[in-house]
């Protein structure tokens, strides 16, 4: 029995008291297959799962290892029907191989007779697989492996693919180092996704994705199709990669609504992806218009399902997959490990503070009261006005221009989900709004305008959630949101996370209703920053507003 | 063989029986302890039950693989045999050891399965049927009817060389047939020569080392799978025992990680009966729980199917739960009693419960085809007891820190009980040891301290005791409204926390969440929320964070704003908006509320509904006694009565006293039917004077009375008896054939002489 920092719970959670001299050995110890769950001031929750254990073995680490770490650092004894669970999960994967084999092609092969036999044996497996070569070996149609793998991943016998990449069309990229480096952890981001040939990396909003893509394209030396979420975003990556990377304005295309370029390196939107023309997905091709070395999806979190279905017939080709957090609100993360591949690198937000390469920030709920009238249209309501109702109270307006005002010398983004809403708020601070309507140059302008310290406060819509770079931004206030949404509210606090030239605080707002069903949306959101360690605090609208109760 | 001396041949297995010493008759019986249920009048009776088929198939399930072996072979030699002939068939077999054979002929002869003597060994008639037609795969004997058969038997090269001419295929065939003798063929019965044999197996019916049996079937004569064999009756003895040892770790960790288990089997059976309490499940009518409420049960203990089985049968046999009179299940008085343990001795409760139930609760987890519900019939298995404790002791023999595993634990028995070696059973030695470790009576595979002391409640609480981590003081608060006991908390602090938070994660430690709803429960069960921040605050390690205070005042700051009343049910609140929406919200229109007053509304819905609906509207109302003071709501806690104390099932055979008491009455049935042979008269006569004389003086010297008894209608029948006492007409006494003590009426007994001298008595 040692005094160590860990606690191992028989429900597979694991509990990590951080204040503890080995807290950082330990964390290093488990992350590789435990999936952090929470991480507020003292404690961290992490939680042993299949996928967690599978990432593991596709890392590297053994069942021993595993087992190994858990008894060290535990301070009490370890249940042991767990560890006999988590040897038996282990040895699950990589029974099944899939090879490339000279003479047949890409094969299915098995270590164990017995789970070959399980896996054929399923209906769903049937139509995936071709002819059985011996008691080990079949062969599996070569534009199934991705559905297979799914299927697999499903029947609980997960395949090591070892069946390797098509090089694609080289392409030389480099990147330029001019007055900057790669982070310690970008480096190990790229080397640990190079090694294990396909798979994710899991960064925070600010922590430079963007920059972790470049250099995996200059490690990969070949064309590369980087999918992203919108157009405004594309843009952005391609200014980045212009500045990053010896590649010039004609070798970057851009395919959009706007544009359909294909050049060595490709940027395309999802929108494009998923527009259908007659029923048909028209723009999927784009997968097979190059010989593509490299596949990059941006925010992996948001890759919507046809894409699945599409990656699923290009597992021959090198994919990262780029986000700040695993966390799908429909529940696809096992489509993520089987189709982009496993985990390959993570760091905690607040070991990335810690390094200063974010910024810190100071979160802050403020509740509002609705007036009387508004109380009575509430009760009212249908149920899903309310939302809607609750979320645009005109005594939200208030709080706001308190906010600006209070924060005169900084950048501020008001941030929120209605239009009408939003286009009030401009009114009222009377300052520029941008929506999805605004054109994408006029968008531009102004963003560039926020840049460069003429516009200090924006009004945006959900447009601004994702991939729009605004270093300077240091106070952004949300006023409403997509309801409980935790990547949206991840997404929102990584637009002021952007370390600040002075080094100051960033401060994240969220204006809310109380006793309404905003107050537990908001609840639902929040939870999510406490267990990413950003604690936060309460105040009272009226209090901040009028002094009834001095803060502090 | 029992007697060992060959110039006494007995002629029946009775005649052997009637040979042996009352220490082999009490070997027997102990063995057999089913041979004296009820205790036979004589040995012809004894040595009748004793070839009976159930107790002849109980004999042969306790034989291990190598006695059982022998046996097989012995079946498959002519009746009778000789122990020398049972040599020769086994010498050659892999694992042949003469002293090993001649030990398994002895035990077989002990347990009465074959008898007579060492050159002429019977074997029961039952036990050679049980191993089917073809022991040893052995064939029907044919040197009688076939001439050739005969040839090839006397001349075994003969064999050889015939096959050195056939078909290629006709090897193949004979290396089947020759371990299991019998085939299908058409039309088997037509004369074939060896001339007109084409295909392999003409060839060999042509040459008769295929027979045919009847139409269809054909069979391999013994004595030409015996030439084949090269004389072999079984390929191999398996003496080699497999070794149940898988591990050796340190005790250390056997005792933290049982100590652990144990906490957290105490905390399920806890929170199922806390829960139970307050929703009992109802009783199905065919016995059990419904799986609905086990379902709801799992969900609540968040673990297994097996394991939450487990619990409530675990639970149960502790007599801590029981059926009330409305048919459900709820946790008795004694479970209360039990709340007040410390945790060894609660431990200790339950465990010894699981010890000693012949229930399997892994039965109901199991996919069988039809479904067993938990507390049914169904689930009790006699057989699971004496598993649980055979696994134990073979823990308990081992070196301290042995593991084992349900795989060589079922090579071991499979070797040492081969004819119950099943799915069932292996299924069963796996549930064993998945429950022993779930229970802490084992830790990492091997016995703890503790759970070796098992038998023995009292020692086994103090070595838990020793072994238990202390009790934590403290919790950490977090800013995401959880909060972490790092241990098992201490009782009182422990129950408080369970109202204001909802329990996250379970195990060792155990994680909170404080939400809107658990400090809502806290204020409705009458804590302010300055009680509750004061106790946080003292329980709390590191300073409250703000989000949390400040939950607990907006909770308090919503709490009670509303008032419930029960008379007629009215509704009052200050707040004449409130009122005013409450009458118009949708939600709340079933319960048509009416303004009567200002800030006043009644509704005819009862007060439970009224409340429900408005808290899931969304309104914190609380309940008004009839003087306008609150309600305190806490949920009602029920009890029966104890269950009568469950009683181990006895699974130890027959005592010593009352093994000898039966070879005591079985001497006396012979000494009786020696009697009956020889005397004149039935029964002893003699004037009631004379009878009551020796009686009394029967009773002086503890002497066995050989009395005559006239029933009711007159009819006179024997009995061997022991007087006890002699009392008001009675005699009460031991009747050693019926096995048990009777009252005789002193005047209807016709006449009594001790039973050693009925020999003079007929004489004279």
């Amino acid at each position: 029995m040692t005094d160590g920092p860990l606690i191992v719970q028989s429900d597979k959670t694991l509990l990590l008291e951080i204040d503890h001299a080995l807290s950082q050995e330990c964390r290093q110890a488990i992350a590789p297959f435990a999936e952090l769950e929470r991480a507020p001031e003292h404690i961290h929750t992490y939680r042993i799962t299949p996928l967690g254990l599978w990432n593991a073995r596709a890392a590297g680490h053994d069942a021993e290892a595993v087992v190994d770490s858990l008894l060290k650092y535990s301070r009490y004894a370890v249940p042991h029907a767990l560890l006999i669970d988590i040897a038996e999960t282990m040895a699950r994967y990589g029974r099944l191989t899939l090879h490339m084999h000279p003479t047949h092609g890409l094969i299915l092969q098995s270590s164990d007779n017995s789970v070959l036999e399980e896996v054929l044996r399923s209906k769903k497996v049937i139509p995936l697989v071709g002819k059985r070569i011996d008691n080990d070996i079949v062969v599996v149609h070569p534009s199934e492996r991705g559905h297979l793998k799914q299927v697999l991943l499903k029947l609980g016998w997960p395949a090591e693919d070892l069946a390797g990449y098509v090089d694609g069309e080289a392409h030389a990229i480099t990147l330029k180092n001019e007055g900057w480096d790669l982070r310690p952890y970008q480096r190990e981001a790229v080397e640990g996704f190079w090694h294990g040939g396909s798979g994710v990396v899991v960064l925070p909003c600010g922590a430079g994705k963007t920059i972790v893509g470049a250099a995996a394209m200059a490690t990969a030396q070949a064309t590369t199709l980087i999918l992203v979420t919108n157009t405004v975003s594309a843009r952005q990556w391609k200014s980045e990669l212009l500045k990053r990377t010896n590649l010039t304005e004609e070798e970057i295309g851009e395919y959009s609504g706007a544009r359909k370029e294909i050049r060595p390196v490709t940027i395309a939107t999802y929108q494009v992806m998923t527009t259908k023309r007659q029923g048909v997905y028209a723009h999927l091709e784009l997968f097979d218009a190059r010989d593509w070395g490299l596949i990059i999806y941006d925010e992996v979190h948001l890759l919507p399902a046809p894409v699945f279905r599409f990656t699923a017939d290009i597992q021959a080709r090198r994919r990262l997959g780029l986000t700040a957090t695993l966390v799908r609100e429909d529940g696809m993360e096992g489509e993520v490990f089987s189709l982009i591949g496993p985990k390959r690198y993570d760091a905690p937000w607040k070991d990335i503070e810690a390094q200063g390469y974010i910024a810190p920030a100071d979160c802050v709920e403020v509740r509002v009261t609705l007036p009387d009238h508004e109380r009575m249209a509430y009760s009212l309501a249908e149920p899903e006005e309310r939302y809607r109702l609750a979320a645009t109270t005109t005594f939200k307006n208030r709080v706001v221009e308190h906010l600006v005002n209070q924060h005169n010398e900084d950048h501020v983004l008001v941030i929120g989900q209605y239009i009408d809403q939003l286009e009030e708020l401009s009114e009222h601070l009377d300052v520029p709004l941008i929506t999805g309507q605004t054109p994408v140059k006029e968008r531009e302008r102004l963003f560039q305008s926020f840049r460069e310290g003429e516009t200090r406060v924006l009004v945006v819509s959900k447009v601004a959630n994702f991939s729009v770079d605004l270093p300077e931004a240091g106070v952004a206030i949300q006023v409403s949101g997509t309801f409980g949404s935790r990547q949206e509210e991840a997404q929102r606090l990584g637009r002021v996370l952007r370390p600040k030239g002075d080094k100051r605080t960033a401060h994240f707002y969220t204006v809310v209703t109380r006793d309404t069903v905003d107050a537990d949306f908001a609840a639902h959101r929040q939870r999510f920053l406490a267990e990413q360690g950003y604690a936060y605090r309460i105040v009272d609208a009226d209090e901040m507003l009028y002094g009834l109760k001095p803060e502090d | 063989m029992s007697t060992l001396t060959p110039t006494v041949r007995p002629r029946s297995l009775a005649d052997d029986f009637r040979l042996r010493s009352d220490a082999q008759l009490k070997h027997l019986i102990t063995n057999r302890p089913d041979l004296i249920h009820p205790v036979p009048a004589d040995i012809s009776q004894l040595a009748a039950r004793a070839t009976t088929s159930p107790s002849v198939n109980a004999a042969l399930d306790q034989l291990n693989a190598f006695d059982l072996t022998v046996c097989e072979v012995i079946a498959a030699l002519p009746d009778p045999t000789t122990s020398e002939l049972v040599h020769s068939a086994l010498q050659a077999a892999a694992g042949y050891r003469s002293d090993n054979v001649d030990a398994a002929i002895q035990s077989l002869t002990d347990l009465g399965l074959i008898w007579g003597t060492s050159d002429e060994i019977h074997l029961v008639r039952v036990a050679r049927e049980s191993f089917g037609a073809y022991p040893c795969g052995l064939g029907p004997a044919m040197r009688d009817a076939r001439r050739t058969v005969r040839d090839y038997e006397e001349n075994p090269s003969l064999v050889e060389t015939l096959l050195a001419d056939a078909p290629n295929q006709v090897r193949d065939i004979l290396e089947q047939l020759m371990w299991n003798p019998t085939g299908s063929m058409k039309n088997a019965k037509r004369p074939i020569t060896i001339e007109k044999a084409k295909s392999p197996l003409e060839w060999l019916l042509a040459h008769e080392m295929i027979v045919a049996t009847g139409d269809t079937t054909v069979a391999m004569p013994r004595e030409v799978s015996l030439v084949l064999r090269n004389g072999l009756f079984v390929r191999t003895l398996e003496s080699a025992q497999v070794d149940p040892i898988t591990n050796i770790i340190e005790t250390i960790r056997v005792n933290d990680t049982g100590a652990h288990a144990a906490l957290d089997f105490i905390r399920l059976v806890e929170t199922l009966l806390e829960a139970w309490a307050i929703e009992p499940p109802s009783q199905l009518r065919s016995g059990g729980l419904a799986q609905r409420d086990f379902t709801a049960s799992c969900e609540l203990l968040r673990t297994s199917e097996h394991i939450t089985a487990l619990t409530i049968e675990v639970a149960h046999a502790a007599g801590l739960v029981n059926l009330d009179d409305s048919s459900r299940w709820v946790p008795t008085i004694n479970y209360d009693r039990w709340l007040n343990f410390d945790d060894a001795t609660r431990w200790s409760a339950l465990a010894t419960a699981w010890h000693a139930m012949p229930r399997a609760s892994h039965l109901v987890a199991s996919d069988l085809p039809e479904r067993i519900s938990v507390l049914s019939p169904g689930v009790e298995r006699g057989f699971i007891q004496s598993l649980r404790t055979t696994a134990l002791d073979i823990l308990r023999e081992a070196p301290i820190g042995s593991t084992t595993s349900a795989k060589v634990l079922v090579a071991y028995l499979d070797w040492h009980r081969p004819r119950r070696s099943s799915h069932v059973r292996a299924n069963a030695v796996k549930a064993v040891l998945d429950e022993a470790e779930t229970l802490g009576i084992t830790g990492a595979g091997a016995l703890t301290d503790f759970g070796r002391l098992i038998m023995d409640a009292p020692e086994a609480t103090a070595a838990l005791a020793r072994h238990l981590p202390a009790p934590v003081d403290h919790i950490i608060v977090q800013a995401d409204l959880t909060a972490l006991a790092p241990g098992r908390l201490l009782a009182v602090p422990r129950r408080t926390m369970a109202v204001l938070a909802d329990v996250e994660s379970t195990g060792v430690a155990t994680t909170y969440r404080f939400t809107e709803q658990s400090i809502r429960r806290a204020f409705d069960q009458g804590q302010s929320a300055h009680e509750v921040l004061t106790f946080l605050t003292e329980l709390s390690r590191t300073p409250l964070p703000q989000p949390l205070t400040y939950l607990i005042d907006d909770v308090a700051r919503k709490h009670g704003v509303l008032r419930v009343g029960v008379a007629s049910i009215y509704l009052r609140c200050d707040d004449a908006q409130l009122i005013s929406a409450l009458q118009v919200d949708r939600r709340l229109v079933s319960l048509k509320f009416r303004e009567i007053a200002p800030g006043i509304v009644v509704s005819a819905s009862p007060a439970d509904i009224v409340l429900e609906k408005l808290r899931n509207a969304g309104y914190s109302p609380v309940a008004e006694s009839a003087e306008g003071t609150v309600l305190i709501h806490r949920p009602d806690s029920q009890r029966t009565n104890n269950r009568p104390s469950p009683t181990a099932v006895t699974v130890s055979g027959p005592s010593p006293r009352l093994i000898d008491a039966a070879i005591k009455a079985l001497r006396a049935g012979e000494r009786v039917e020696d009697t009956k042979k020889t005397s004149t008269h039935q029964t002893p006569r003699g004037t009631s004077t004379q009878t009551l004389g020796l009686l009394n003086e029967a009773l002086a010297s503890g002497r066995e009375v050989w009395i005559g008894y006239a029933d009711r209608s007159g009819i006179t029948t024997e009995r061997i008896v022991e007087p006890l006492t002699i009392s008001g007409g009675f005699l009460t006494a031991f009747d050693l054939r019926s096995n048990e003590v009777k009252t005789f009426t002193v005047a209807r007994i016709t006449g009594a002489q001790y039973a050693d001298e009925t020999e003079e008595g007929s004489t004279s």
